[in-house]
């Protein structure tokens, strides 16, 4: 088996593209979660900026910053994958088929962390950050 | 697969791969297809016995107001029931068929460690045994299988049930946890040559994924139930509210680990229905790298989750909303799984054989189990049916059709090659239609009960109020999912002994397992393959230049694999190109004997603690005699086959890390998941407390501890300069080094002694002693761990074992000294800094 060469592609990119939205999606999670229960248990974060209560905007501003992290990793690879699809030759032969794969996968993937980012911010921007009550 | 290989050669490779016959055999068997499938036929015994007990339950609840067993003894059951079939089925079984098949579908001749494969087996094995054993003597834990705090603290669950649980869950993770890490690294590091990742089959991708998913969770819940068992034995605070414990601390950790658990189960299951799915509908899988992309975002995702088993906790909504859009977002990774099988099926010509149809009774059970999964994470929703019967049919459905209907499905698939001959068509459609309308007959009509009313672990309940003919239709039910699984075993004994011989591939299925004979021969495949697509088998052997039999002659002798001792091939973890030959030892009773060390000291910690030192003492011994170089290991392997790769004693003189290095980090990699439990332990209890310390302590002086750090932070500089020293062949550098580096963290020992001394609090003084005692309590016991490992390094050192050739050892060693010293800024920073930063005061 020969030893295959992989395509040249900007290797930190492609990594960062990988593992960046799988791990801002985690962070935030936890993040958004430890910020908003602690805020609310202890007080914090209790005033207004702009009208806006100041714990909803944080968490505005980590959502749309985890969502602007996911979408540069999503399309980071989504233009390696485009890349590489135009340099490539014959499937079974094609050096680039395994960088292709993760590329696109992970562009998928990022999509996915994307749609619950984004889901994540229509409860931030409808319920009362720090009401026991849903009503 | 085309051989080439000489009978001569079969036989030296036959002999070399041979495990005993007969009770030597039994305990010394290190070879992936033993342990794999002692893995499968311990968990299927498990599952006989929590369907027995499920089995009790329903006669109890067949009519209102039985008497048939007292309300202890339903307790007891129902625990070891979920308990069972969580821990000790589901996934232990899982990881047995991964043992079994992995190596055989990325044609290697054996896992990384097999020593630790049968380590990771024992354990699993007396730890279940134990378990039930509790039950025997009237001691079984009775507090559910997630046992909440406070029922389960000392006060309200007195008697040994529930350190039985918290004791053997822990001791069993390490099982769980041995078998990830085996499975991660002979994925990552043993596939073919050309089996780049794109090309690896789907069944490996999702062991991979539910490797890492264990890998994550376990140690969260090992974390759990210490504490659980701590509060239980030596009076610390965590769950206990009135001295600043939190109760609700038990269920994150919990649940952070247990809803992973559930797709843990999962999705290896998914991973056996990929495999099943394009063999019986006779083309390759729709939508490879969606199904991947599937895997990998299920395992991220259902971390994700946890929260929504709190619904009812008393939350406040927005931070359950985040959770809730979670457990709406992982129903797109899992319909992927679903809407592939459909396209599958539709593009191919499906053969209805019996493996065939647990797969279409996955896809209708998981299908309805998903939908009431959906139906639940709406928090309105869940607070109507909450701790009822509809939850009860819910995880059933999803548990059972998730993983039981392709785990049968896998059996009846892979027993040829197993076994070598077929089981009974005939009885396995029987089995099938029997199980499925059984389990439909159970379960489903839980729904209406959840609906009407009744809660879940109720040992009878009163006539009048609906549940009489839905109850009975469960209990008929069951006994009709019971009788199913009385044909399958009826099955596996005839068919084991008269079925019809298989051959190689008796379904013409594509992945390598099928290459070879069935069942395999001891040393799996004569040649190692080489491989061009995820489906080798159905790869044209002819126009495929990898399958050409004079290049697979010609591959084999430039991997230089021996013969005369166990070897196999390491490749690259991307791309699957050789770069190292990895030696693998024999059969040994050393794992068996481990295990009965780690067993002595955990069961013992049930009855007394002072069993935990004499333990460890034993389990000292045991892994200095797994580790010390047997006589034949000391000539420095000079010698480099002609053409051929570096064995993995000298790999690190050619840049590849031997399998033994990435295992040191992988158990790395668990530590800090485990260290971050604890931390997170620490602020989750801050975070409830207004007074921090608790109860007038104060915060911790600096002085000495600071100093401290310093002299534990200088520790890792003669161990890095002990690596470089071996690096140059600086023997007596390596030896000298070492040994100050155990000095230096000797004496950081000695001072934290000192430093604990002089407080005027323990343990047991409150939740804030609690969980300062136990985090430095637990880094202590690394260090000495860690001075205990390098003593014995030291010591070859100073016999000159190690050389510039064989140096790898001193790599892991320092890479996990340097871990331990790392990971005391957050705990330094959290014990001593978060005082004064984050305190009342």
């Amino acid at each position: 088996v020969a030893q295959r060469s992989q395509p040249a592609i900007n290797v930190k990119s492609f990594w960062f593209g990988v593992a960046a939205p799988a791990i801002v999606w985690a962070l935030h999670l936890v993040i958004v979660y430890a910020i908003q229960s602690t805020a609310c248990h202890w007080g914090f974060l209790q005033g207004t900026i702009l009208g806006i209560a100041g714990l909803r905007l944080l968490l505005l501003v980590l959502t749309i910053a985890a969502g602007a992290v996911v979408v540069l990793g999503g399309l980071t690879l989504n233009g390696i994958y485009k890349d590489l699809s135009r340099r490539a030759t014959v499937e079974r032969e094609d050096p680039s088929g395994r960088v292709r794969f993760m590329a696109r996968a992970g562009s998928w993937i990022a999509g996915l962390f994307l749609f619950a980012l984004v889901m994540s911010l229509v409860p931030i921007l409808l319920l009362d950050v720090c009401s026991p009550y849903w009503w | 697969l085309a051989t080439t290989t000489t009978p001569k050669a079969l036989d030296i490779l036959d002999r070399v791969w041979q495990t005993p016959a007969g009770i030597i055999g039994f305990f010394t068997a290190v070879n992936h297809r033993a342990i794999g499938a002692r893995y499968i036929a311990t968990g299927l015994l498990f599952f006989i016995l929590a369907g027995l007990a499920a089995l009790v339950m329903r006669i109890q609840l067949a009519v209102p107001e039985a008497n048939i067993i007292n309300p202890h003894l339903y307790n007891q059951l129902f625990t070891l029931h979920g308990t069972t079939m969580m821990f000790l089925f589901s996934v232990p079984i899982m990881e047995g068929v991964g043992i079994y098949f992995v190596p055989l579908m990325i044609g290697a001749r054996d896992m990384a460690f097999p020593r630790l494969n049968a380590f990771g087996y024992w354990i699993y094995l007396i730890s279940g045994l134990t378990l039930w054993f509790s039950l025997l003597i009237n001691q079984a834990p009775d507090g559910g299988w997630f046992n909440y705090v406070p029922l389960t603290d000392i006060r309200f669950s007195p008697g040994l049930g529930i350190d039985f649980w918290a004791t053997m869950i822990t001791f069993l993770e390490v099982a769980a946890l041995v078998a990830a890490v085996e499975l991660i690294i002979t994925i990552f590091l043993q596939r073919a040559p050309g089996m780049s990742l794109n090309r690896t089959p789907l069944f490996v991708w999702a062991q991979l994924v539910m490797s890492f998913m264990i890998v994550f969770a376990m140690p969260v819940l090992m974390v759990a139930s210490v504490e659980l068992a701590l509060d239980r034995t030596i009076n610390t605070h965590f769950f206990r509210t009135e001295m600043g414990g939190d109760p609700l601390l038990w269920q994150h950790l919990f649940w952070f680990f247990g809803h992973p658990e559930v797709y843990i189960i999962l999705v290896p299951a998914l991973g056996i229905v990929a495999s099943v799915l394009p063999t019986f509908a006779r083309r390759p899988i729709v939508g490879y790298v969606p199904l991947i992309l599937s895997f990998v975002a299920i395992g991220f995702f259902s971390f994700g989750l946890w929260v929504h088993h709190m619904y009812a906790s008393g939350l406040p909504p927005l931070g359950l909303s985040f959770f809730t859009v979670a457990s709406f977002t992982i129903a797109i990774p899992s319909g992927i799984q679903i809407f592939s099988a459909i396209a599958t099926m539709w593009h191919g010509r499906v053969v209805l054989a019996t493996p065939m149809l647990f797969i279409l009774g996955f896809i209708f059970v998981f299908v309805l189990g998903g939908i009431s999964g959906v139906m639940i994470a709406s928090v309105p929703f869940d607070w109507q049916v909450h701790d009822t019967y509809f939850i009860v049919a819910h995880f059933h459905y999803v548990l059972v059709g998730g993983m039981v209907f392709p785990l049968f499905g896998g059996i009846y698939y892979w027993f040829p090659k197993i076994t070598g001959r077929m089981l009974d068509e005939t009885l396995g459609k029987w089995h099938f239609w029997i199980f499925f309308i059984g389990f439909n007959a159970t379960f489903f009509i839980m729904h209406l009960t959840g609906f009407f009313g009744m809660p879940r672990r109720v040992y009878t309940f009163l006539p009048g109020l609906g549940w009489e003919l839905p109850n009975l239709v469960s209990t008929i039910g069951a006994f009709v999912l019971g009788g199913s699984t009385l044909i399958f075993l009826f099955n596996v004994f005839k068919s084991r002994q008269t079925g019809a011989l298989a051959g190689d591939n008796p379904w013409n299925a594509g992945t390598l397992e099928w290459g070879t004979q069935s069942p395999p021969p001891n040393y799996n495949f004569e040649v190692i393959p080489s491989v061009a697509s995820p489906y080798p088998l159905w790869d044209p052997p002819v126009n495929d230049p990898a399958y050409a039999a004079d290049r697979l002659n010609v591959v084999e002798d430039r991997f230089g694999l021996q013969k005369t001792r166990r070897e196999t091939l390491g490749t690259s973890w991307l791309d699957a190109v050789p770069v190292q030959r990895l030696v693998l030892p024999g059969p040994t009773i050393v794992p068996f004997l481990a295990s009965l060390a780690v067993a002595f000291t955990f069961i013992g910690f049930i009855f007394h603690v002072l069993f935990v030192p004499i333990g460890a003492l034993l389990v000292y011994v045991a892994l200095v005699a797994w580790h010390w170089p047997r006589e034949e290991d000391w000539p420095v392997e000079k010698e480099k086959v002609r053409e051929g790769l570096p064995s993995s004693t000298i790999a690190t003189k050619f840049g590849v890390r031997p399998p033994f290095y990435w295992g040191m980090a992988m158990l790395i990699l668990i530590e800090v998941v485990v260290f971050s439990s604890l931390i997170l332990s620490y602020f989750y209890l801050r975070s409830g407390n207004a007074e921090w310390p608790i109860g007038g302590i104060k915060p911790p002086d600096l002085l000495i501890p600071t100093i401290n750090a310093f002299i534990l932070f200088a520790s890792s500089i003669p161990m890095y300069l002990a690596d470089k020293a071996i690096i140059k062949g600086n023997q007596r550098g390596l030896a000298w080094g070492l040994t100050i580096s155990i000095i230096l963290a000797i004496v950081f020992l000695i001072l934290k002694y000192i430093e604990y001394s002089g407080y005027d609090y323990n343990w047991s003084t409150n939740a804030y002693g609690s969980i300062t005692w136990t985090i430095t309590g637990f880094h202590s016991a690394h260090v000495i761990a860690l001075i205990l490992k390098t003593i014995v390094i030291a010591a070859l050192a100073w016999k000159g074992y190690f050389t510039e050739e064989r140096k790898a050892g001193i790599s892991a060693n320092g890479l996990y000294w340097h871990f331990v010293v790392i990971i005391w800024i957050p705990l330094f920073f959290t014990l001593y800094i978060a005082p004064y930063l984050f305190g009342s005061g």
